[in-house]
């Protein structure tokens, strides 16, 4: 018990990792490999996150950073706080996470008037890199610190999730606080030489248009991070339930919905989408929209095998002799036996949904130009891959690529986490 | 303990599946897996319902707690014909019934930890929660020879007797007065089935519970029942109160009597082995299902369907010939008895 409350209060990685005097020098050689790659590397993306914030365009950028670092500790602080409550016994742990959800709404409502006196003209932009980024940090505080001691336990999984998740949120945390640490404007152009190679100027080259590659790619990760949400979003909430009813129903309603689902998957996905964003317009909701069309099937034939598999399982109808209701067996019984498909495809699906979306934009149907996405410069670029500037697609590919690999990876470990089974 | 009283009583009930194909699911054909069969249970006693595998077993019980519902015919539970009610109605009386399943793995959600199973039924039914809930789980437990520590871990860290157990212990949640034990001891080893059959017999007594005891495997049927009935395809055989290995009196049953093997190698007995393939249920025979594999069969057997007979002391027979046949499988009881005796 001592031993865990210790945990809870300096815990998470660097718990694992702190150097204890006793113990330095008794620790083995992968040990010290780890210690040294972790902290190397938050060192690396920390320096490498000032410099920027020094460097850029903005001025502030050193401020918003700090501000975001406030939040984040300023938010540790009141979980540590929640913690030792709920150690006490004076609070239930499901009031004390609404305790925390009600001191993030505070937090932001704090901030928004103090942005407001300090900058009236850009005050939108601040609030949100600010807000947006501190609770970013916080939620990867959190997850280090309350769920990676859980997670170790569970071997692989665990720490596949923990690296897929902070992988994601290292890319929304830049996404956040891009306009203020991008060394130029992002979609300026002739900021410098056209096509210029990566140089101590210009870290990642320029593009076609003379634009910075480096602040395009630091920038260029909000729409496919937009659409990427909306449209998962959008597809689980459809795909999952639609499922769930028409397996469970059966007979007509299912006939008709599984007609309907095939004859949307029979379609070529990205042709679909192509089709959808045409009537749409252009735009990162309608992209989204489109590609959640695409998707809303691979869900629902998911969810539906899987329900007609345990629905046929003893212990759901062990679960009808007990007196359930129908409710009841649908949302204790099918569903969460059901889910974790439906998270392995939504962690697939979210990459599909990143390259679907570059792929809208290539063809002309996603974003105005002037909008830094890593889509369109992976569009772009290919043009001048035959001039020899390979800089141009492949920093902004290999940003899709590691925001993909995020996705997957955190899905992996989830789905291995989510089923008991699988802990063998 | 047993005051005649039936808790359940089943008349001319009928299970048909449709068989269907197409485009349209037309009905081709019917399996009649349970074809016209009667019988009672009486409160606290253990009817014993034995037989092949397809012969319509299974499904007698789980038309018998609605999980499946019955194409013709009447199930009494309580002096309440239950064969017609609706789900919503059902959902009450189910409190007084329990299920044992045959594979305890599948019969236990994954996700779900030993006490959220076992406190589920009283969740559902809210009987009991929080505090309650857990303390209840304990004694249920308890009951079944688990204990406390048990309490948090999942279905898949036990072994394959522990989760029969805790399957009956969910079954006794409710305190029913009905439990349908399907095959329950079918996927253990033979100590395992001993242990749980044992302890099922002490709850017996110590809950006042009525078993139908669902197996096919006939010793284990005769050391837990106190009648047997033998089921072949969709019809009820024989249905006794006396010792189904001294008094078999349907040849159907003494073949599956003298089936039952002997431990001893030096015995050559002439079991009365039956051949042939079991009828299909879907296209079953005329008159007596029995009769293309029985060695008496005459010509009215094909026509005429027998009915249970009473024989004396509620032994029914559906046989033409009950009580005047030779069934010849006494030697294989004496070779038997004498392994068991020791000489």
């Amino acid at each position: 018990m001592d031993n865990r409350q210790d945990t809870k209060l300096v815990s998470g990685v660097f718990y694992q990792l702190s150097p204890k005097r006793e113990s330095f020098q008794n620790q083995s050689r992968t040990w010290w490999i780890i210690f040294i790659i972790v902290v190397g590397g938050s060192l690396v993306l920390l320096a490498g996150l000032f410099l920027l914030a020094a460097q850029s365009i903005s001025q502030i950028g050193i401020q918003v950073v700090l501000i975001t670092f406030a939040i984040a500790i300023c938010m540790m602080i009141i979980l540590s706080i929640k913690d030792l409550k709920i150690e006490d016994g004076t609070l239930t742990t499901a009031r004390g996470y609404a305790l925390f959800i009600v001191m993030c709404v505070v937090a932001a409502l704090i901030l928004i008037p103090l942005s407001l006196v300090f900058l009236p003209l850009d005050s939108l932009t601040f609030w949100i890199a600010t807000v947006g980024g501190g609770l970013t940090l916080s939620f990867t505080g959190l997850m280090i610190r309350d769920f990676y001691p859980e997670l170790r336990e569970r071997g692989t999984a665990g720490i596949l999730t923990i690296s897929g998740l902070l992988i994601v949120f290292a890319i929304v945390y830049m996404t956040f606080l891009a306009p203020f640490i991008t060394p130029y404007l992002p979609f300026s152009i002739n900021v410098g030489p056209v096509l210029d190679p990566p140089s101590s100027e210009y870290p990642l080259g320029t593009t076609a248009l003379g634009q910075d590659l480096l602040s395009r790619v630091i920038a260029g990760g909000a729409t496919m991070l937009q659409v990427a949400a909306i449209s998962v979003a959008v597809c689980f909430t459809i795909g999952v339930p639609v499922g769930l009813l028409a397996s469970f129903r059966g007979g007509l309603t299912d006939r008709v919905l599984s007609l309907v689902m095939d004859s949307i998957f029979a379609f070529p996905g990205l042709v679909l989408a192509i089709a959808i964003a045409a009537m749409l317009g252009p735009g990162a909701v309608n992209m989204a929209i489109s590609i959640a069309v695409v998707y809303i099937p691979s869900y629902f034939r998911v969810v539906r095998s899987q329900v007609l598999t345990v629905r046929e399982l003893p212990y759901v109808e062990a679960a009808v002799v007990m007196g359930a209701r129908d409710r009841d067996i649908m949302f204790r019984y099918i569903l969460p036996n059901v889910l974790p498909s439906a998270v392995v495809v939504m962690s697939i699906n979210f990459a599909d949904a990143v390259l679907t979306a570059a792929g809208l934009t290539f063809v002309g149907l996603g974003l105005p130009v002037d909008i830094a996405d890593w889509g369109w410069d992976l569009t772009s670029g290919r043009n001048q891959m035959i001039v020899g500037a390979w800089w141009v697609s492949s920093f902004p590919g290999l940003m899709v690529v590691i925001l993909a690999l995020g996705f997957t990876l955190a899905g992996d470990g989830l789905n291995e986490i989510l089923t008991p089974k699988l802990q063998e | 303990m047993t005051d005649n009283v039936p808790l359940v009583q089943v008349k001319n009930l009928k299970k048909y599946f449709p068989l269907t194909g197409g485009v349209f699911r037309k009905v081709l054909g019917y399996v009649r897996a349970v074809d016209d069969i009667s019988f009672d249970i009486v409160k606290g006693e253990t009817l014993g319902l034995v037989g092949e595998s397809g012969c319509g077993k299974t499904t007698t019980g789980r038309t018998l707690l609605r999980l499946i519902p019955p194409t013709s015919g009447t199930m009494i539970f309580e002096g309440q014909d239950i064969s017609e009610l609706k789900s919503k109605e059902m959902r009450f009386l189910r409190r007084n019934m329990g299920i044992v399943f045959q594979d305890p793995m599948a019969s236990l959600d994954p996700r779900l930890t030993i006490k959220n199973a076992v406190g589920e039924p009283l969740l559902v039914n809210g009987i009991a929660r929080g505090y309650g809930l857990r303390q209840k789980v304990i004694e249920l437990l308890n009951k079944v020879g688990l204990n406390e520590d048990h309490l948090n871990r999942f279905p898949h860290e036990f072994s394959g007797g522990q989760r029969q157990r805790i399957c009956i212990a969910r079954a006794l949640a409710l305190n029913p007065k009905l439990v349908v034990m399907d095959e329950p001891t079918s996927s253990t080893d033979v100590s395992v089935q001993a242990q749980t059959l044992n302890l099922m017999k002490d709850l017996q007594k110590e809950f006042d519970l009525t078993y139908l005891f669902i197996s096919h495997n006939l010793s284990v049927v005769k050391h837990m029942s106190d009648r047997v009935a033998v089921m072949y395809l969709g019809k009820i055989m024989e249905m006794t109160p006396r010792d189904i290995f001294q008094e078999a009196m349907h040849p159907y049953s003494a073949a599956l009597v003298s089936s039952v093997p002997v431990p001893n190698p030096e015995f050559r007995g002439r079991a009365a082995i039956l051949s042939g393939e079991v009828p299909s249920p879907i296209n079953p025979p005329t008159g007596c299902r029995f009769h293309p594999r029985c060695r008496f069969a005459k010509e009215v057997c094909k026509d005429e369907v027998p009915d249970l007979r009473d024989m004396g002391d509620g032994h029914l027979v559906a046989c033409h010939f009950a009580g005047e046949l030779d069934l010849d499988y006494k030697a294989q009881i004496e070779a038997q008895e004498a392994t068991i005796t020791g000489r």
